[in-house]
């Protein structure tokens, strides 16, 4: 479903910018703004994936210490899908 | 006569066993990885149920093509220190390694003191900021399971309802342990906690070189319960409640 939001996103954004385009720059700049916002969206699943990553590798959440090392893991996996990603 | 005989005895003990553990020293060197138990665990259970094709990848290359993780203790006169001796500057895509780094215990410091009872951690990974605060005291279960590690008989001992698995040599009277183990009336040798697993693979009793004990510095001192409503705080503002 979202990727199908996402793509019909794409459709008419890049048909409106071809309507509007007055010159291959503007075309451009228009299809690089499109692109952004995909990128975004793609760096958004950053966040759901980190967590879930951190969780995935963290200890148990009631033993002692796991509270500083989950978000210690969160930040690693985060920083690595946007160096990957984004 | 007999009363005077035993009580020579015990004074004797008592006194041999206090020395020998305040005047002990030694470099314990250990590698940690990714435990067994816990890899068959995510290849039969976890795997399966995770949706994203992208973190599935990367927790596999976590779990099956990492590198061993080597960390230190040193001890001297009733203190200790424990870190992560790993060097090596990880690029922001080394993800696994650095994740296995972080679970053995990252950039923090854990601080062993018998003589003061200060058993302190310095966390400096989670929030950009070091903090320096109180370990918990571990309550441990002993059991008559043993087992030989390096030469050195072992034991278990358990805690947390056995999640923390930890195998103790009572041969050398130091009580401490990786990652802010302590308690134990041994050193631990081997510890299961989380997924991963520290094994010692060298063990220097009183080496030539001197050992000097720092006690962690250059960080925000705060309570337990401070560094807990820290780390609540920003855990609800990632995972939520």
């Amino acid at each position: 479903m979202r990727k199908l939001i996402l793509s019909l996103v794409f459709v008419l954004a890049t048909g409106s910018t071809l309507m509007n385009a007055n010159s291959n720059d503007e075309l451009f700049i228009h299809l690089t703004k499109v692109t952004e916002v995909l990128e975004q969206n793609n760096c958004s699943d950053c966040v759901a994936d980190s967590r879930a990553g951190a969780l995935a590798m963290a200890e148990d959440h009631g033993d002692r210490g796991a509270g500083g090392e989950l978000m210690e893991l969160y930040g690693n996996f985060y920083t690595a899908c946007r160096a990957a990603r984004c | 006569m007999n009363l005077l005989k035993i009580q020579l005895l015990l004074f004797f003990f008592f006194t041999t066993g206090f020395f020998s553990q305040s005047n002990s020293s030694g470099i314990i060197h250990y590698e940690s990885e990714i435990n067994s138990k816990k890899l068959k665990e995510y290849m039969t259970n976890k795997r399966e149920k995770i949706k994203s094709k992208g973190l599935v990848k990367s927790l596999d290359k976590i779990f099956q093509n990492t590198n061993s993780i080597k960390s230190k203790l040193v001890f001297s006169d009733g203190k200790g220190l424990f870190k992560v001796e790993d060097k090596l500057s990880l690029g922001d895509k080394d993800l696994a390694q650095k994740v296995l780094k972080t679970a053995s215990g990252g950039s923090n410091e854990y601080y062993y003191n018998t003589n003061l009872k200060s058993y302190l951690i310095k966390e400096c990974g989670a929030l950009g900021e070091c903090f320096i605060y109180p370990n918990t005291f571990l309550e441990w279960k002993l059991t008559q399971e043993t087992k030989i590690i390096n030469g050195f008989d072992c034991y278990k001992g358990t805690r947390s309802n056995g999640k923390v698995i930890a195998w103790y040599a009572p041969s050398i009277p130091v009580s401490f342990g990786p990652k802010g183990e302590y308690g134990l009336p041994g050193l631990i040798l081997e510890l299961e906690r989380g997924k991963i697993i520290f094994k010692a693979t060298k063990i220097v009793l009183n080496p030539k070189e001197g050992i000097k004990i720092e006690k962690p510095k250059a960080g925000r001192r705060v309570s337990k319960e401070e560094y807990t409503q820290i780390i609540k705080k920003a855990k609800k503002s990632v995972f939520g409640n």
